[in-house]
């Protein structure tokens, strides 16, 4: 049931300063390990409604006005939002239902799904980045986007996890495309949403399904260009940081 | 510091055993630390809850072990709360291990966990599965911890519009879990850093999924009618308000609700 962990094996060929920059930071603790900070600038999502038994009863106890409501204490405890929102920050591990469609229907109400290599929560203080894209052409030249573990929304709207809203509104405002990193297998893939009217490309072709990113390919949407740099890959996976810390 | 008094009712539903259990310390209840230990300071009230799955004996061995040991940890355990509230996850985890290791017939046993720490720096919990935790504050009925199984998945495959919510709702895996504690690696734990604040007239009520059955609103207006009657009261409600559903598979629930009340 462990086997997940494989494919950490042989061949890394991490630079020794990164490596040792690594380890340095699992030694003290993840408090000091911030990435990606442009993340900051990016709206936060809308907190979800709470689930309220009658919208007047707050109002009719009427007690105490310096006690925060539910919502906000459960907000303030979380450190920014509802469970399961969207982009709640303890959630720095977000797993798709994987091999879920698989399952018989005809199941016992409690049981497990394996996923991927255990990556514990709370050691990092937001989604740990896996890769960027930049913008090499187009609206918003210079500029970069983080790459999320798992699946990456791609559009011109701020709700995106991915979101290229430099300008360009020849994107799609959701859902162009996605990209997906999986820390199984460790590739990236770019998926491009066909119920799109707009095309994606990538290096000038323009597929039709999944194609495996290599580091360097240009990915066209709309009239903005973005170059695909990987982080995680065959060299290094966040597993490998959540081992070191043991 | 805050006072704090609790009740725990549970039902089995229609199931041919009971699978849940549920600890609170200091109390006399099954599970309560050998040897009458000494609170530590701070501290008012631990409530465990853990929801056993693994069939006959599998998941109520489960579901016990983990609430003996993690209420057994937690006392003589050393350091913060949050250290303390770890370390006794990993000690509960470590149990399950070597027990399936001394009976390997044991293998797929496992159970959820929501250990809490009701204190003076107000409510603290680790949380592992999908048993819900909610706070009741002025009429409002918030869910305090994640839900690790796949249901918040698939409601988001709704809200993307790739699924129906009737489909969503029948979905049978909703069920599934993604994070349980089964003696190897935990793969999702919810612990927040910061304590929740806690105010007189609070309930915090911690229950196994079989609670599912209400809709959150019915929750919020059991509490707020016996909310005046204690602990007992709510618990009661809500179990025999589960049981009145007559869901023909009505799955175990365990409640503790714990009411939060002025010093002295």
């Amino acid at each position: 049931m462990t086997a997940q962990n494989d494919g950490a094996g042989g061949g890394r060929r991490m630079s020794g300063s990164l490596r040792e920059a690594l380890e340095a930071a699992a030694r003290s603790g993840p408090a000091q390990f911030e990435m990606a900070s442009s993340h900051d600038e990016r709206t936060p999502p809308a907190l979800p409604m709470p689930m309220t038994p009658s919208a007047g009863a707050a109002a009719q106890s009427g007690s105490n006005v310096s006690v925060p409501s539910a919502t906000q204490a459960a907000i303030e405890a979380r450190g920014g939002s509802l469970p399961d929102s969207e982009e709640t920050p303890q959630t720095r591990v977000v797993r798709a239902p994987r091999g879920a469609g698989q399952q018989s229907a005809t199941v016992a109400r409690t049981q497990l799904v394996r996923g991927k290599a255990p990556v514990k929560r709370g050691d990092f203080h937001q989604d740990p980045v896996v890769g960027w894209l930049v913008v090499v052409g187009g609206e918003g030249l210079g500029a970069f986007r983080p790459i999320f573990e798992g699946n990456n929304t791609i559009g011109r709207s701020s709700n995106q996890r991915i979101p290229l809203d430099f300008g360009d509104e020849t994107i799609s405002s959701e859902e162009q495309a996605y990209l997906r990193y999986d820390s199984v297998d460790r590739r990236f893939l770019l998926v491009p949403n066909l119920a799109k009217t707009n095309i994606v490309a990538v290096n000038d072709r323009k597929p039709t399904g999944a194609v495996e990113l290599a580091p360097m390919d240009v990915i066209t949407m709309g009239r903005t260009l973005l170059a695909f740099v990987p982080f995680c890959g065959s060299d290094f996976d966040w597993g490998e940081f959540t081992e070191m810390q043991g | 510091m805050l006072q704090f008094k609790h009740a725990s009712f549970a039902s089995q539903g229609a199931r041919p055993y009971q699978e849940d259990a549920a600890g609170v310390w200091p109390g006399d209840g099954p599970f309560a630390p050998k040897g009458a230990p000494a609170l530590p300071d701070g501290v008012g009230l631990v409530a465990i809850l853990a929801d056993g799955m693994g069939g006959h004996t599998g998941g109520s061995l489960a579901s016990t072990t983990l609430c003996s040991v993690f209420l057994e940890s937690f006392a003589v355990g050393e350091g913060e709360e949050p250290q303390r509230l770890e370390a006794s996850l990993m000690a509960a985890n470590d149990a399950i291990r070597h027990k399936v290791e001394a009976n390997p017939s044991l293998s797929g046993m496992g159970a959820t966990l929501v250990g809490t720490v009701f204190g003076r720096d107000g409510l603290r919990w680790i949380s592992v599965g999908d048993s819900p935790m909610y706070l009741y504050r002025q009429g409002e009925l918030v869910q305090l911890n994640e839900d690790h199984s796949l249901a918040p998945v698939i409601d988001r495959l709704v809200e993307q519009g790739k699924m129906s919510a009737e489909e969503a709702r029948q979905d049978p895996r909703r069920h599934y879990l993604r994070s349980a504690v089964t003696g190897e690696d935990i793969e999702l734990v919810d612990t927040p850093e910061r304590p929740l604040a806690l105010a007189a007239g609070d309930v915090v009520l911690i229950s196994s999924d079989g609670i599912h059955t209400l809709e959150p609103p019915s929750i919020g207006r059991l509490i707020a009618d016996h909310h005046a009657e204690g602990p007992e009261a709510i618990a009661k409600a809500i179990i025999r308000a589960v049981d009145g559903a007559g869901e023909p598979h009505q799955d175990n629930t365990t409640v503790i609700a714990v009411t939060v009340m002025a010093a002295g």
